[in-house]
């Protein structure tokens, strides 16, 4: 298992805000509230100090949840505190607001309140207020991956903070700066500053930093593959967690003893941590948890030979990661299905999570990548500074020199500013050359994450040309049943306007003219029949063609109604063969001034050819659970498709009578790789790019669902494009 | 007698009338024509007491070939007409439910109409 860098992330977040606990108390809530009531009734509530802390109080409870109303106490905080020149008011009423827009993730605003606070801080020698802005900050750029700024920042909060004499701020940033450390892959560094952070907590006794110092140390031991040191700090985070009750570090630890276990091949042990820490995760509804214990304990299962059940537990965990989109679990999770499925000999469903795995991998090395870009980028930017500050220091001190050396021999000055100027030349030649070496090193590590994002959009393209390609499968049947009714009747038609010629001929020989001409007139009307139902054929399998092709087609004027009929009896036919016991009613309702639509054709079949298909199989999943009731009888599966003009535009239905979708489900049905089809069966892309699709021709596809009655999807077309 | 030919391709009524020409100018033949299996049963109630031999394609939307087969052996006993089914799908399944329902004649398409007037023929004698 990896490194579970978003739990230490919360846990290392709980520590930095635990001087005024997260958690908030409604309790506590309601009497801040109380005395801000209390407060009105008083004259010249607007002067007293009292009542600023108590806004600032207040604010700074709501930041986390109710951010509005944070941010309107927070500028009163302000504004009153302007009025009597309440500097420590304004400050924190400042540190409050960064807080604030830094939960609505609005970075910008937060660094700029910041750096208002921090300068009235600093002014006014509060070096409290100033410390918790400048851990602030740090916490910010941190999340936002900027470690050199973080760096910074908590190394100037724990200066102020010692100016102080807070020892629990101190602990917090010394903690925060291990974890930067931690981040940036400095393990040395990182084991320093969260022992010297444990040192800071265990003086005032602070539970929460003592075992965040156990646990955190643990995860670098872990990370260095020093396991025992490793196993030694979780049991004692552990001990402590015994005392504070901290779930979340409970599940942490629970999990990464499980993953040394799982190393050190003790599989036993390893699934009962991964159990437990499970269950905890169950009660915190960490689905991150969940997905880590389940995944894990399938690999455990795995390493003992068990396959099942490995391939129990790691699908329930996959699915878990699928549905919050947790690419470094997916990664994980399939990489170890593959694995499974490779020990079973399916090595159909081997290559497939092979291939998933490595679409994960490469999303998150390009994530990687991007990130070292950016702070190689960062780097240049402080070194060009450096530069700057280091020529003009340069420049002055050559400047004094010069005035020095005049006074005393101006013979020799001419000859000294020559060599001067030489020399600040060759200095400038040197450090120009050593840019040059940095920017060369930048741009190849640049090269090198655009190569990463080349090969994910590369994947993608792929993976979109697969989806295709099923598809394209599960019409094959379909088509060939489409294109043999066609050429049956080519056949037929042909072979009986022969006979009639010749019967036709002996007509005429025997002079019965009408006749003839009667006979003449079938033929005739045969040869328009064959040629119909060879441009039948002919239609079907340019439909198919352009199904196929993977390079964008041209936009064109298109029969909507010829369209939607044709994809229907594809995905009819291609149903029908797959379960011959399947049938459905299907029913059109066709608006004769639909009329055309300016669209690439095969994209809006697409969609078309995904609406239907998700219907049959909807109510084909439904009558077979009817099956197994009495009421089977009354069930009769039925897919409506229909086509309306509008004031707008043109509207597509694709309407079922099936089980209709959960609303659980109904608000992931657009996302990519989501997926309610059995493992294998679906790609999890069809919805989502079809809804890409319809967006990209400007139109909207809607969805309306009732439980238990079925489901309609909606594709509503502009009327710019119609002609 | 009558042969009643159930399938939703509306083109087979001209090859049909085309290919039994013969048959049908000498009134050897008389056929009827139905597009889908409810229209089939809609002919058959209102023609209870009319001889019918019947020629259903299976794969139709709506009700199905297999269905429409279905209902004429169990609604009409006396006696029951004589069914044969026609399919695309040459499988095996769909052959055993259409022999299991009580078809009389199972045919692939494409028709070998050859044959077809042979069996007709026979039968109607």
């Amino acid at each position: 298992m990896v490194n579970p860098k978003q739990l230490l992330l919360t846990i290392f977040l709980l520590l930095a805000f635990a001087t005024n606990t997260v958690f908030c108390q409604d309790n506590e809530l309601d009497s801040l509230n109380n005395l801000l009531h209390a407060f009105s009734l008083q004259k010249k509530i607007e002067t007293d100090t009292n009542y600023i802390n108590t806004l600032n109080a207040l604010a700074f409870k709501l930041a986390y949840y109710k951010t509005d109303s944070a941010l309107l106490l927070g500028n009163k905080a302000v504004a009153l505190s302007k009025n009597i020149s309440y500097p420590f008011g304004e400050a924190e009423a400042y540190k409050n607001l960064g807080l604030t827009y830094n939960v609505r993730g609005n970075y910008d605003s937060a660094f700029i309140v910041y750096k208002t606070g921090l300068a009235i801080a600093e002014k006014n020698h509060l070096s409290a207020t100033a410390g918790r802005i400048y851990h602030n900050k740090a916490i910010v750029y941190t999340n936002l991956g900027k470690y050199p700024e973080a760096l910074e920042n908590y190394f100037h909060a724990l200066k102020m903070r010692e100016e102080s004499g807070e020892k629990l701020g101190q602990s917090s940033s010394t903690n925060g700066i291990g974890t930067v450390y931690f981040l940036e892959g400095k393990y040395g560094d990182a084991v320093k500053y969260y022992i010297k952070a444990m040192d800071l907590a265990k003086e005032i006794d602070y539970k929460r930093g003592i075992e965040a110092g156990y646990a955190n140390l643990g995860e670098v031991y872990y990370r260095q593959g020093n396991y025992d040191a490793a196993q030694k700090n979780l049991l004692q985070a552990l001990d402590v967690v015994n005392i504070t009750g901290n779930l979340e570090t409970l599940a942490f630890c629970k999990n990464m003893l499980a993953s040394i276990y799982l190393k050190q091949q003790k599989n036993d042990d390893a699934i009962r941590e991964f159990r437990e820490s499970g269950m905890v995760a169950e009660m915190l509804t960490s689905k991150e948890y969940k997905s880590r214990s389940l995944i894990g304990i399938g690999q455990a299962y795995l390493s003992i030979h068990k396959p099942d059940s490995a391939l129990f537990y790691v699908q329930e965990g996959y699915k878990i990661a699928g549905d919050i989109k947790f690419i470094e679990l997916l990664r994980d999770g399939s990489e170890i299905l593959s694995n499974i499925y490779e020990s079973k000999g399916n090595d159909k469903q081997a290559l497939f999570y092979s291939r998933q795995f490595k679409v994960f991998a490469d999303s998150i090395n390009n994530q990687q990548a991007q990130q070292i870009t950016a702070n190689l980028a960062a780097d240049y930017e402080y070194s060009k500074k450096e530069l700057l500050l280091k020529n003009e220091f340069e420049n002055k001190s050559t400047r004094q020199r010069w005035i020095i050396f005049s006074a005393f021999a101006s013979l020799f000055s001419s000859l000294i500013v020559v060599w001067l100027v030489y020399r600040s030349r060759q200095k400038e030649k040197r450090t120009n050359h050593l840019l040059q070496q940095q920017k060369t090193e930048i741009e190849k590590q640049k090269n090198t994450a655009e190569k990463a994002l080349s090969d994910l959009k590369a994947a993608q393209t792929q993976l979109i040309q697969s989806e295709k390609m099923a598809s394209l499968g599960e019409l094959t049947a379909g088509i060939a049943h489409e294109i043999q009714n066609p050429l049956n009747f080519v056949n037929n038609f042909s072979e009986v306007s022969n006979e009639l010629l010749g019967e036709m001929n002996d007509e005429l020989s025997k002079g019965n003219h009408d006749e003839a001409k009667q006979i003449a007139g079938d033929v005739k009307q045969n040869l328009e029949k064959i040629l119909h139902h060879g441009k039948r054929a002919d239609g079907i399998v340019k439909s198919m063609l352009q199904h196929s092709r993977s390079s964008s087609g041209q936009k064109e004027l298109t029969d909507i109604n010829t369209l939607v009929d044709e994809y229907l009896k594809l995905a009819y036919h291609g149903l029908r063969a797959k379960d011959k016991s399947f049938n459905a009613k299907f029913e059109t309702s066709f608006d004769s001034n639909a009329g055309k639509i300016n669209v690439v054709p095969q994209n809006i079949g697409r969609v078309i050819l995904n609406l239907i298909n998700n219907a049959f199989y909807a109510v084909s999943e439904k009558q077979k659970a009817e099956g197994l009731t009495p009421d089977a009888e009354n069930y009769e599966p039925t897919v409506t498709v229909s086509t309306q003009k509008t004031n707008s535009g043109i509207e597509i239905k694709v309407a079922d009578n099936g089980s209709g979708i959960p609303q659980k489900v109904l608000e992931k049905i657009f996302q990519p790789f989501f997926t309610t089809k059995p493992t294998g069966l679906g790609t999890g892309l069809g919805l989502s790019l079809s809804y890409d699709i319809v967006k990209a021709l400007g139109g909207e596809l809607k969805v309306e669902t009732k439980e238990g009655e079925g489901s309609v999807f909606i594709i509503s077309l502009s009327l710019i494009d119609t002609v | 007698m009558k042969i009643l030919v159930v399938d939703d391709e509306t083109d087979v009524k001209i090859l049909f009338e085309q290919r039994f020409r013969r048959e049908i100018k000498t009134g050897e033949m008389n056929f009827i024509f139905a597009f889908s299996g409810e229209e089939a049963l809609g002919y058959l109630n209102r023609h209870e007491h009319e001889a019918v031999l019947i020629l259903s394609d299976i794969n139709m939307p709506g009700m199905s070939g297999l269905e429409l087969l279905r209902h004429i052996k169990e609604k009409y006993h006396k006696p029951p007409p004589m069914v044969m089914m026609i399919t695309a799908y040459g499988d095996a399944e769909n052959y055993n439910s259409a022999k299991q329902l009580g078809a009389d004649d199972f045919l692939t398409k494409p028709v070998d109409f050859t044959s077809l007037k042979e069996k007709l023929k026979t039968n109607l004698v």
